[in-house]
């Protein structure tokens, strides 16, 4: 009799004693984790899906690059990309922007890396590299997230104002609680220069895997960013000390125009890889590239046959991308850094060398042997030639709205568009307001920031 | 830890009492039953007149007491039965057997409500239990065991506003956002964590539904929802062997493809024409991606490109007009389902042991040809008695074998509606699908695969099969300690697996499609397959498991007479696990079982469109986990069997991912009272001679385990990631460091009366719930890197009323009996901080799933919402809306600058009333019994023409042909016109306008059941005890409904299927 008690006893006991709390530790999905191994974090950096590789797409389609028929236009399906192209004051049909929502989730992604990765500073010397690698991939993302975000939401970097004109929120922390203002312009192109200048010193020479971030590309994006805040000599320095490590140009006369996509996704020129949010525009076969640049291609310019699809009438659309896809290529190539060297020299002063780098670049481009070198007699015919030059190498490569920005402040380059769609004629004229995106509803209403001006 | 000490300490307090007992008595025992059906009756009083000493019988009817030798008086009560009284003299040999007679020849058996904890009698009960008994759950024929709810239980619903969105039950209304919603599934004690497929109906006893916090507090976190409890067939001691044979045939009408109003197949031609007319389809044409082109309109550019002549033209495109796709599908694709059941069961015991077993196949042929599926179950349940009744052991095995058979899918990725599948003999024909035709012709003679889709040629050509194996084994052992005092421990094992096979072999669409998308051309001309030629076959498995222990303590003690106190503690653990994989072989030959590798992580570029893309990788392994920790104390006190207190208090703790250990558990406690007014000196209401008072007041929980106290990521394949093929995590959540657990609180109040020869019978509840902490999201602005944060946000409020009568009107010979229910329910949300834009509070209510809707505070969880309608534009047939009160056609402009507060709010979109009024008669043998169901007080989008659709291809609703052509028609039609550009806004404003508002309130006659009884009682010469034949007819149609719009306001686009079954039921 007793004996059954006490086993019953026993046993329920032992049943009490079980429920410890490690029984309840067990994680309720396999996959899902606290990040908190140096591999997690760098699993958030390489988060491409999550947009880690995109970039802005909305101010491709207001550029002077493409134009469209009105049947094009109406098979724009987001009224986002139909405004966007008419430049209307009311950009969005929701409270959101792609956009912005895009570029600071790659800052928060980055901003919880940096934050966690404080935990790990301690890690054998075998894991040195990778913790490196990912402090510094890190920062260049959040670096080229805020400068995604100021060539859509402010205004192009003028020296003179740049003290008082509205930069965005330069969020550095992953608390999701923290409210801030608009910086200034001047405080958030520092701040990406600082996030750059740190990302030099942590990441190897070449990106570990191609859709990774390198020394490579922080010297291209450096480059990028100081060319738009006009800082000629050290945008050219830094495309220099880009190419110093990565100088790959492809010879056009080796891809084969018959390829529907003729370009390689990660193919020798692509330095950081990243591709336009998409709209339905980038799918159109009504979109057209602009007819005065097609006309300006020579006959023996392979990119007439790589970039372009004839559509009839003198129409063509664009297929040149650098994804090696359908998607826009918006990310860093050495291309780019020929033509930001070529540029500041001859701001510079500095004619002959200018002419050295687009010759270089250019031979790449014709069909060997057809090239006539450029010359440049004076300074201003100069600048004229390289401008030009940069506009048939890097269209539809999300470069050319900022461009317009920035040219706009010299009233000599300053650029008026007209675009008709419907019998309705729109204009956007140089250094109109309506160059700067609006600021999404929510962000305003939510987050208290000060709208642009339209 | 406090809490396992706690535990022990109700222990050690409980001892020294049960050993200072143990002394100078004897025991005597016995079992107290019903003595009409031999049911084992809890919850009878067993009584030694004069004295204290009293128990109350336990949940098997047993009870077991401690008496001083001698002679005594046992006197053995129990509501709503004559009390017995008999001498005996202690010490006993034998168990004592009452069995007690219905007082007043009622003819309602007692009802015996359990919580999956308890058994107890409704009588006993403080809290809102609804009792479906085993004639209510043979009543309707389904194979699945929830269905039989439907109709029968107050406060329960069926929710049909989502289509396809599956079966959504809500139990008075719904006290979550985000959360789940399904109430939990108790089988036989514990949480069901299978398939509830997976259960025989044929072996469930009795459903209890528990609605209230005191009925459900005992499942604490889980309940907050409601707790269905599913009682199993149990043997009867004593009781020669019943052997049972259920069989029955059930035959559903073939689905009916002409049930939703489509669009006439001629017009549809003529618009494709029209617009062909219009240059639609040159961006088609020139397409880089080569979409499909309907035939009509590659036969109209052939004809422009002088391919084929005018009247060639003209002759195809007449032919086509003649056509219909539904006629085929018809033809060649649906049948009338039929669904076979047997179920043989075997019941009986002796003194001291009983057993159930059963047998049981269910056989479904279903409405697409080549498609079938079966269950067997096997069931076999065992109880013992020991040590003179004082040690109880079950065990019990059931096990489910389902399977699902298909060999052919229905046609697919086809737009137009005249597309043939088959020539005048029969024979398949070859269609184009999701590529254009003259570019898949192209490919083929360039040495693609046949790029074709021959539908009829497909027909039972794949292999789409997966079998489940369920299994679940439980035991309990109970021992009694002391009278009153029984410790019990129960155990349950489940496992089940699943497994699955699709194999599409390679002459299937499937399989020629993917190896020619990926055929990739050698610089030299040549072609290389990426994708190996062979079929290609997926594999997958699932394998679940729990355990679930519990410990426990029943206490119940009889003092004076008049006191009666029973209660329960215990322990609960409970662990889930789930692994799944899955697996995919290309260039698989399924004679010889052979496949072939190939490169998952080179991109190739796409044949048909030069797009780059990896092959799909099909494989995959996950797994979840699921654990709980609980606590609960239950008790009640009786005084006079006129006054009843219940508390009950419960906590539980959970691995909830990312939680500091201090937040994983909540506690949940309830109480209740009952007063039986009836039983009163004072009450001399000979006419009302049953009424009682309930009250009950507690909360209930809910769980949502996506969110976390820490920034929580999730890690996702390289699959997933098209560009680098690199894994990586996704952020789920980021921290909230105040996450709490969903509460429900609720109060109960409840009146039960029974009239004068229960000629009217019935109760009536009102219940008022506040679901409080609810999960929801409050919006960031996103440049905090999130758009939405999960927290504690939201609290619901949500009143109501469940009415149940029962009427005997006639007795005798020939009997009338009716049955009505009525529940009523206002649900509100009120409290949510997520203001969202006008036109994200009206995707909801379009009937489509998918569409879940934002709460609004100040609204219903549910609640359909629609604009302004200004009539369509007399110039232009456009639908128009209002922009400052002026008619307008800009819809983006429409829909930003109409606020929230600016839309219409029509109601609730889910019934706010319903019930059901079921009648049974019967004469003689016969008897008969329908139902008749009804919905009031919601409202739904109905379907229209969808003019999105009809430009990419698409046939659409018959509204069509009322749409505005000309000025004028605006004042007879509010269909707009066709436009001929896609205008997103312009069909999208149309939709949600309120134009599209119907009334979802009608009658249905839900079924009908005839049947005929013979039993031995009356013919002594039959070979069985009693023979039952039936038929049962469901689903027989709308008797009324408000809105002209729809044929069915509940199934909008397919028709509720009837179904005609026949069988017998025969007991040996």
């Amino acid at each position: 009799m007793k004996n059954h008690k006490y086993i019953l006893y026993n046993i329920l006991f032992a049943i009490v004693l079980m429920g410890c709390e490690e029984f309840l530790d067990e994680k309720p999905r396999m996959d899902l984790v606290v990040p908190e191994s140096i591999e997690d974090l760098q699993g958030l950096l390489d988060a491409s899906t999550m947009g880690m590789n995109d970039g802005p797409g909305l101010t491709q389609i207001g550029s002077d690059d493409l134009w469209t028929t009105d049947a094009g236009w109406v098979g724009f399906i987001f009224t986002a990309e139909q405004n966007a192209y008419l430049w209307k004051e009311n950009i969005y049909d929701d409270p959101f922007s792609a956009e912005w929502t895009m570029s600071y989730r790659q800052i928060f992604y980055s901003n919880v890396v940096l934050k966690e990765v404080q935990k790990f500073l301690d890690v054998p010397e075998n894991k040195k590299s990778d913790l490196d690698n990912v402090i510094g991939s890190a920062h260049f993302y959040r670096a080229n997230a805020f400068h995604d975000l100021l060539t859509v939401f402010s205004n192009a970097y003028d020296p003179n104002t740049s003290a008082t004109d509205l930069g965005v929120p330069l969020r550095l922390s992953p608390n999701v609680e923290e409210r801030l203002e608009r910086a200034s312009l001047e405080a958030s192109y520092a701040q990406v220069i600082q996030d750059l200048k740190t990302a030099i010193s942590y990441l190897p020479d070449r990106p570990l895997f191609p859709s990774r971030p390198s020394r490579a590309s922080c010297y291209a994006l450096l480059a990028r960013v100081y060319l738009n805040m006009g800082n000629y000599e050290e945008a050219g320095d830094a495309a220099k000390s880009a190419l110093a490590i990565k100088q790959d140009l492809m010879d056009y006369n080796n891809l084969d125009p018959n390829i529907f996509y003729p370009f390689a996704q990660f193919n020798p020129e692509v330095i950081f890889h990243s591709k336009m949010i998409t709209y339905m525009y980038q799918f159109s076969n009504q979109v057209y590239v602009n007819n005065e640049l097609i006309a300006s291609y020579d006959q023996d310019d392979l990119r007439t046959h790589l970039y372009f699809t004839p559509r009839g009438d003198g129409r063509y659309n664009f297929r040149g991308h650098y994804t090696g896809n359908f998607s826009l290529f918006c990310g860093l190539a050495t291309d780019e850094l020929y033509y930001i060297i070529s540029e500041t020299a001859v701001r510079l002063g500095n004619l002959e060398e200018a002419a050295t780098y687009m010759n270089h670049l250019l031979s790449t481009r014709y069909v060997s042997g057809t090239l006539e070198p450029i010359t440049f007699s004076n300074q201003e015919e100069a600048l004229q030639k390289v401008l030009l030059e940069r506009r048939k190498g890097l269209l539809f490569r999300g470069i050319r709205w900022q461009d317009m920005k920035r040219l706009n402040l010299d009233l000599q380059q300053a650029i008026n568009m007209e675009r008709e769609i419907g019998g309705e004629v729109y204009t956007l004229s140089a250094n109109s307001p309506r160059y700067v995106f609006p600021l999404p509803d929510e962000e305003i209403n939510l987050g208290g920031l000060k709208q642009n001006p339209r | 830890m406090k809490n396992a000490l706690l535990t022990v300490m109700l222990w050690l307090a409980l001892i020294p009492v049960g050993v200072g007992m143990q002394s100078q008595t004897h025991p005597v025992s016995g079992k107290v039953y019903s003595a009409e059906d031999r049911q084992p009756l809890p919850g009878a009083l067993v009584m030694v007149q004069g004295t204290n000493n009293g128990v109350v019988t336990d949940e098997e009817g047993d009870f077991r007491l401690m008496i001083e030798a001698g002679s005594h008086v046992l006197l053995i009560s129990f509501l709503g039965y004559e009390p017995q009284v008999l001498e005996i003299n202690v010490p006993l040999d034998e168990p004592i057997n009452f069995s007690l007679q219905e007082e007043g020849m009622a003819m309602d058996a007692v009802e015996i409500v359990s919580t999956g904890y308890q058994q107890l009698s409704k009588e006993r009960a403080t809290g809102s239990f609804v009792h479906a008994d085993r004639e209510l759950v043979d009543r309707r024929v389904s194979p699945n065991i929830l269905e039989r709810l439907e109709d029968v239980t107050p406060g329960l619903v069926f929710n049909r506003d989502r289509e396809g969105a599956g079966t959504e039950i809500s139990i008075r209304g719904t006290s979550t956002l985000y959360a789940n919603a399904q109430p939990l599934i108790i089988v036989d004690n514990f949480p069901y964590d299978g398939q509830i497929e997976n259960i025989n109906p044929n072996d469930v006893e009795s459903i209890t539904v528990l609605r209230d916090a005191a009925a459900a507090s005992i499942w604490g976190a889980r309940a907050g929802n409601g707790v269905i409890v599913i009682t199993t067939k149990r043997g009867i001691e004593g009781d020669r062997p019943r052997v049972t044979f259920n069989s029955n045939i059930t035959l559903r009408e073939q689905p009916d493809m002409f049930y939703f109003p489509q669009m006439d197949v001629g017009d549809f031609i003529g618009v494709e024409r029209e617009l062909f007319g219009l240059g639609y389809y040159n961006s088609q044409e020139n397409s880089v991606q080569r979409p499909l082109i309907s035939p009509v309109v590659e036969t109209l550019i052939a004809e422009r490109d002088g391919i084929i002549s005018n009247m060639e033209a003209e002759r195809a495109i007449s032919e086509f007009s003649q056509r219909d796709v539904r006629r085929e599908l018809e033809k060649y694709y649906y049948r009338p389902a039929v669904n076979q059941q047997y179920a043989l069961n075997i019941s009986g015991g002796s003194q001291s042991y009983r057993y159930v077993y059963s047998v049981g196949l269910d056989r479904n042929a279903g409405d697409v040809v080549d498609n079938s599926d079966s269950r067997i179950t096997l069931n076999g349940q065992n109880h013992w008695k020991f040590l003179k009744n004082k040690l109880n052991v079950q065990a019990g095995v059931y096990y489910a074998q389902s399977r699902s058979l298909s060999g052919t899918a229905l046609p697919q990725g086809y737009n137009s509606p005249y597309i043939h599948f088959g020539d005048e003999m029969g024979n398949p024909l070859g269609i184009n699908r999701g590529i254009r035709g003259t570019f898949t012709d192209g490919a083929m003679g360039a040495g693609l695969l046949d790029w074709k889709y021959y539908p009829l040629a497909e027909r039972g050509m794949m292999r789409d099969n997966s079998e489940t194996n369920d299994l679940r084994i439980n035991t309990t052992v109970s021992y009694e300690i002391f009278p009153g005092l029984k410790a019990e421990v129960l155990y349950q094992y489940w496992n089940a697996q699943t497994n699955g096979e699709v194999h599409h072999p390679f002459e299937s669409f499937f399989a020629r499609d993917m190896i020619n998308t990926f055929t990739q051309v050698q610089p030299d001309g040549t072609l290389l397959r990426a994708v190996p030629e062979g079929g290609i076959l997926n594999l997958s498995g699932v394998s679940e498991e729990s355990h679930s222990l519990r410990g426990q303590l029943h206490y119940n003690k009889v003092w004076n007479k008049d006191h009666e106190f029973v209660g329960l503690g215990g322990y609960e653990l409970k662990d889930y696990g789930r692994s799944d994989h899955s697996v995919r072989y290309y260039g698989y030959d399924d004679n010889i079982g052979v496949n072939q590798p190939v490169d998952y992580l080179t991109q190739y570029r796409r044949y048909q469109n030069n797009s780059l893309g990896r092959i799909p990788y099909g494989n995959s392994i996950g797994g979840l986990t699921d654990r709980f920790v609980s606590y609960y104390l239950n008790g009640s006190y009786t005084y006079k069997n006129m006054y009843i207190l219940s508390a009950s208090a419960r906590k539980d703790a959970s691995n909830l991912f990312g939680v500091e250990a201090n937040q994983r558990g909540v506690p949940l406690w309830s109480v209740g009272s009952s007063w039986v007014v009836s039983s009163e000196k004072f009450y001399n209401a000979s006419w009302l001679p049953f009424l009682k008072l309930r009250a009950t007041y507690g909360f209930n929980g809910n769980i949502d385990k996506n969110v976390s106290a820490y920034t929580t990521a999730m890690y996702m394949p390289g699959s997933a990631n098209a560009l680098s093929g690199l894994r990586y995590l996704q952020i789920v959540n980021p921290p909230n460091p105040n996450l709490r657990w969903e509460r429900i609180h609720i109060t109960n109040l409840a009146l039960d009366f029974e009239s004068k020869n229960r000629l009217i019978s019935g109760s009536l509840e009102y219940y008022y719930k506040q679901g409080l902490d609810l999960i929801g999201d409050s919006p960031f602005p996103t440049s905090t890197g999130i758009d939405r944060f999960r927290g504690n946000f939201g609290a619901t409020e949500s009143h109501g009323l469940d009415v149940q009568l029962v009427t005997n009107i006639l007795k005798g010979r020939f009997g009338w009996q009716t049955y009505f229910f009525h529940s009523m329910i206002r649900e509100k949300v009120i409290s949510y901080d997520l203001e969202a834009v006008s036109r994200d509070y009206v995707a909801y209510g379009s009937g489509a799933l998918g569409g879940s809707p934002l709460p609004r505070e100040g609204f219903p969880r549910y609640s359909v919402f629609s604009y302004a309608w200004a009539g369509l534009d007399p110039n232009t047939g456009a639908p128009r809306g209002y922009i400052n009160n002026e008619p307008s056609t800009n819809y983006a402009g429409i829909f930003s600058n109409t606020q929230p507060e600016d839309l219409i709010y029509h109601g609730p979109g889910r019934p706010t009333n319903f019930g059901s009024v079921r009648n049974d008669f019967s004469f003689g043998n016969f008897s008969l019994s329908v139902n008749v169901s009804y919905r009031l007080g919601y409202y739904f989008r109905r379907p229209t023409v969808d003019y999105m659709a009809l430009l990419q291809g698409r046939i659409t609703h018959e509204d069509f042909a009322r749409r505005w052509t000309e000025p004028g028609d605006e004042l007879i039609t509010n269909v707009p016109s066709m436009p001929t550009t896609l205008n997103n806004n312009r069909q999208a404003f149309y939709n949600v306008s309120e134009v599209r508002i119907e009334k979802g309130d009608h009658v249905r006659l839900q079924d009908v059941r005839l049947s005929y009884t013979i039993g031995k009682e009356k013919l002594k010469t039959l070979p069985f005890r009693r023979l039952e034949v039936y038929g049962y007819a469901n689903n027989l149609g709308i008797l009324w409904k408000e809105t002209d719009a729809v044929a069915d306001p509940d199934f909008r686009t397919s028709r509720a299927l009837r179904s005609f079954s026949m069988g017998a039921r025969i007991e040996f």
